[in-house]
């Protein structure tokens, strides 16, 4: 047995402490938002915060987990307004968007270090794959949230 | 199954919606038959629809294909909106979840195919949103006692300015459900340039969820008293079970079972009665296949307890027939194929062997393209829950119908009993018409009757039981005579098509990718001399097909060989590409030859515009390099520049795509170009990258570490041109695929390295030339 605190909220789960994080966040918690790609740490759809690092989540036995703060797509922000996901929204980025909530996790990590990454702190950090091709916009996204971080903490 | 064709006024009918509003949609003897069978059972019943509009004027737009990522649920709704003159901000878009689809297919082919899905839908879905508000329009000049022409709707309002009175469509929808409406042929459609929505750049209406996490994919969906099944599937097709212990898993946490997957032969589809998409209507069985392998399933309280437990589990397997089949041997069968006795002719012009004898310059040449995996990142899964008289499947797919007669057929029961639930995919390029997965949860639910299983692949099944794009070589000769005019062009292509019992390729235009576009290549055509023909040799692979299928290979054998063409005919090869692109070269006799005339002109018209862009004639650094090629998938032209960059070892960056493409017609720029820049990537990955491979009957590559995809940091520039030219509604999801291969190998020749014949690019050595 073992006592979550993901997306704020304190959970409390009963399986063996070598389930990778990824499931015990889909199956037992029943947060699906977060994805199964390739389960080897590769593609980064299983992408979460633990403690504010971005981690690939198949990669992270629940023994591990369980003394951090786990952060999911879902706990994000509570409606979709995370600038992130507002500059996602804003430039069409998703196609099948089956990778997203894993890039859109990996990006609000890197912008939490790196305000305003340039495109080669872009090609080193991002290494989720999408399938749908749809890294162009991606790129695009991340400076807009940039841009939209920078204007907000200006307020 | 052999009712005559069904038109648009049979199954299009008006009636009231649950909340007492109108509801466009189907009235079929079969949809009503299994509305009245459902609510014998007290079930919850919608009859299927297009629109409903409710008196408060919610009004949604049902969505019969399923979206897979090519952005149909709001391409659909946009067909159906615009002559409605629906308020697009309100719209609710939802899936057309209806049971009796079939055989009438009241909804038509709901599948999502070959590109096609604005095609097969922009007149039927516009003339449903004109019936709709034709009816509206009846009902309000009854209540206002005017006439309907005085009229005028606007986001979901009518108004009649005379009076200044004005109601919400949900006012008269009530009484327009008892109206009829007007015949659908009758309807007079506005043109596209007079649409409010049709043309516009016009973002994805199914993105905020996606976003938050909240879309369910169809490895999200979950029911009450759901369990969770993990599968091995026979590692060598047609491969049997020899034995396993059933004890280790039973001992294992949340293990509730272990059952055995019968293999099974993919059924036979009934004939459709209405009109189905190219790839369907020439080869029926071809594009969706269930066949399954023996296998087994451990079913738990969770997936990770399932695959955990069979991983523990010892299970040994008998190799059967093609325990020693190796892809690298077939391919040397289809190597020899290439020069042996003659193939099944699809083109004869003129006499190619007779030219190529007498020409001044001749060129020769063998291409090869290896098998390609669709990698959707969504791994497969099934959910299904069968009882004693009924079955259901929630079921990521690309084709809804035939995954109903797929669990069907592997549960020996009438689809009429079943009812598929479309759920969103996780990508699929082609992959979830194989519905080998659909099989296989149906059979693993018959024995939990009464409980819902879900089915989930791993990404290594994923990756080593899939349904391939073929590979295929193909071996090229042409001539110049004297003046340096290209007069013969003999080309042979071996490889197998998308199915397994075909044999042979067939001839025609539904395969023409396969030789390289070139019974339509006007480029070819102008030779006068051709001759094609194929060889294909059936092998044990379960083949598919994955984004642009055909095209993949066609294009690099056709645009490879060109960019050599114009290197023997000392060109430019955009020069030599244009010369071959004149009107007056194609012989005077040929069939449909002003329909070729015109379509030299589209692809001129590409040409010019992405050479224009890349600024071809610019002179580039060392170590730089362009290529460019051309090429028609379905209806849509396209071509494109690649720009490269290549260090002397032969270290590649793949610098800037310009693309250009000619669709006939654009729906939506916005959706247009992503799926083009998605295309790209995909064309160029597969081109890097991809390739399949099979030893001693098993796959090899089993996930993304060994079967590559490109990343942020190799995804290049990349710039779409639209240019259409009307006239036409070409595809968009998979034509950015085709130009990339030849594109990126005839930009590394031109930055000094490698031709390079052989896909993937990085299996070759490309270090510069001497």
């Amino acid at each position: 047995v073992y006592a979550l605190k993901i997306n704020g909220r304190s959970t409390v789960v009963e399986a063996e402490g070598q389930t990778p994080l990824l499931w015990v966040i889909r199956e037992w918690v029943g947060l699906t938002g977060t994805k199964y790609g390739c389960g080897i740490g590769v593609c980064g759809a299983c992408t979460v915060h633990l403690g504010g690092n971005a981690v690939r989540s198949c990669q992270v036995p629940l023994e591990g987990a369980h003394s951090f703060e786990i952060t999911t797509i879902e706990g994000l922000s509570a409606d979709g307004s995370h600038p992130v996901q507002r500059a996602w929204l804003t430039l069409d980025v998703a196609q099948c968007g089956y990778c997203q909530a894993g890039q859109i996790m990996a990006v609000a990590a890197l912008l939490a270090t790196t305000p305003h990454p340039t495109d080669n702190d872009i090609d080193t950090v991002m290494s989720n794959l999408c399938r749908c091709g749809t890294y162009a916009r991606i790129r695009a996204a991340i400076h807009l949230a940039s841009s939209i971080l920078a204007s907000e903490q200006g307020k | 199954m052999n009712d005559p064709p069904v038109s648009r006024r049979d199954f299009l009918a008006v009636g009231a919606s649950v909340g007492g509003g109108l509801l466009l949609g189907l009235c079929l003897p079969d949809a009503m038959a299994h509305k009245r069978m459902a609510e014998k059972r007290g079930a919850h019943v919608r009859l299927s629809a297009w629109i409903s509009i409710d008196p408060n004027n919610t009004i949604t737009a049902f969505v019969s294909r399923p979206e897979i990522g090519s952005g149909v649920l709001t391409s659909t709704a946009m067909l159906l909106a615009e002559d409605l003159d629906a308020d697009w901000a309100a719209l609710r878009i939802e899936y057309g979840q209806v049971a009796p689809n079939l055989p009438g297919m009241a909804f038509g082919d709901r599948s999502v195919i070959g590109s096609q899905s604005t095609l097969s839908d922009y007149d039927r879905l516009r003339r449903v949103g004109a019936q709709a508000r034709a009816v509206l329009v009846r009902a309000a000049s009854l209540r206002w006692n005017v006439p309907a022409h005085e009229i005028v709707t606007r986001d979901s309002m009518l108004f009649h300015e005379a009076s200044g009175r004005r109601l919400t469509y949900g006012a008269v929808a009530a009484k327009a459900a008892t109206l009829a409406p007007p015949d659908a042929d009758s309807i007079v459609l506005k043109p596209l340039a007079a649409c409010r929505l049709l043309g516009k750049a016009t973002p994805r209406r199914d993105s905020a969820k996606v976003l938050v996490g909240a879309e369910v994919y169809g490895i999200d969906v979950v029911l009450p008293g759901l369990k969770y099944a993990a599968m091995a599937i026979s590692p060598i097709r047609d491969g049997r079970i020899k034995s396993y212990d059933a004890a280790v898993a039973m001992r294992l946490p949340g293990v509730q079972a272990v059952v055995e997957i019968a293999a099974m032969p993919s059924p036979t589809w009934p004939a459709s009665p209405v009109p189905l998409v190219a790839y369907h209507a020439a080869e029926p069985s071809a594009a969706s296949i269930s066949r399954t392998d023996a296998a087994i399933a451990v079913i738990a309280d969770r997936w990770w307890q399932a695959t955990s437990a069979l991983s523990a589990m010892p299970i040994l397997w008998e190799d059967g027939p093609n325990g020693n089949f190796s892809s690298d041997e077939w391919d040397s069968r289809h190597r020899a194929a290439l020069r042996g006795a003659a193939g099944v002719e699809a083109l004869r012009v003129g006499d190619a062997e007779r030219a190529l004898i007498d020409v001044v310059t001749r060129v020769d040449a063998e291409y090869y393209v290896p098998l390609i995996h669709q990698a959707a990142l969504e791994p497969l899964s099934c959910t299904a829950l069968v009882t004693e008289d009924r079955f259901e499947l929630w079921v990521p797919t690309q084709d809804p119908d035939r995954a109903l007669l797929t669990a069907a057929a592997a549960l020996g029961m009438p689809w009429q009993v079943g009812e598929v639930h479309i759920v969103r995919s996780g990508g699929s390029f082609g992959r979830r018409l194989t519905l080998d997965y659909v099989n296989q949860a149906a059979q693993i639910a018959q024995h939990m009757k009464g409980t819902p299983v879900k089915l989930i692949w791993s990404r290594e099944q994923d990756m080593r039981h899939g349904s391939y794009n073929p590979s295929a070589l193909s071996r090229l000769s042409a001539g110049f005579d004297g003046t340096g005019n290209l007069v013969a062009w003999r080309q042979r292509v071996a490889g197998n098509i998308q199915s397994k019992s075909t044999g042979l390729l067939p001839v025609g235009r539904v395969y023409q990718g396969y030789l390289g576009g070139a019974d339509l290549s006007p480029q070819v055509l102008g030779a006068g001399n051709v001759l094609l023909d194929s060889i294909s040799i059936p092998a044990p692979i379960t083949l598919g097909t994955a984004r642009s299928v055909d095209s993949y290979p066609g294009a690099f054998f056709l645009q490879g060989f060109i960019d050599e063409l114009a290197l023997a005919a000392r060109q430019d090869p955009y020069d030599f590409q244009r010369s071959l692109l004149e009107p007056r070269r194609l012989p005077a006799h040929l069939p449909d030859r002003d329909e070729m005339v015109a379509k030299m002109l589209r692809w001129r018209n590409v040409l010019d515009t992405v050479v224009t862009r890349a600024e071809w004639k610019r002179t580039l650094g060392p170590g730089r390099g362009r290529g460019l090629s051309i090429f028609q998938h379905g209806e849509t032209c396209t071509a494109a520049v690649c720009e490269v960059r290549l260090e002397a070892d032969g270290l590649l960056t793949v610098e800037r795509v310009v693309f250009a493409a000619d669709p006939g017609n654009v729906l939506n720029p916005l959706g247009a170009k992503a799926q083009i820049e998605g295309g790209i990537i995909f064309g160029l990955t597969s081109a890097l990258y991809g390739r399949i491979t099979v030893e001693k009957g098993r796959v090899v590559q089993g996930n993304f570490n060994a079967y590559r995809l490109i990343r942020m940091n190799e995804a290049p520039l990349v710039e779409v041109h639209l240019v259409p030219s009307g006239g036409f509604w070409g595809g968009l999801g998979e034509v950015g695929v085709p130009t990339m291969a030849p594109s990126l190998t005839n930009a590394i020749f031109n930055a000094g390295g490698p031709r390079i014949r052989n896909l993937p690019i990085l299996s070759n050595n490309l270090a510069r030339r001497a």
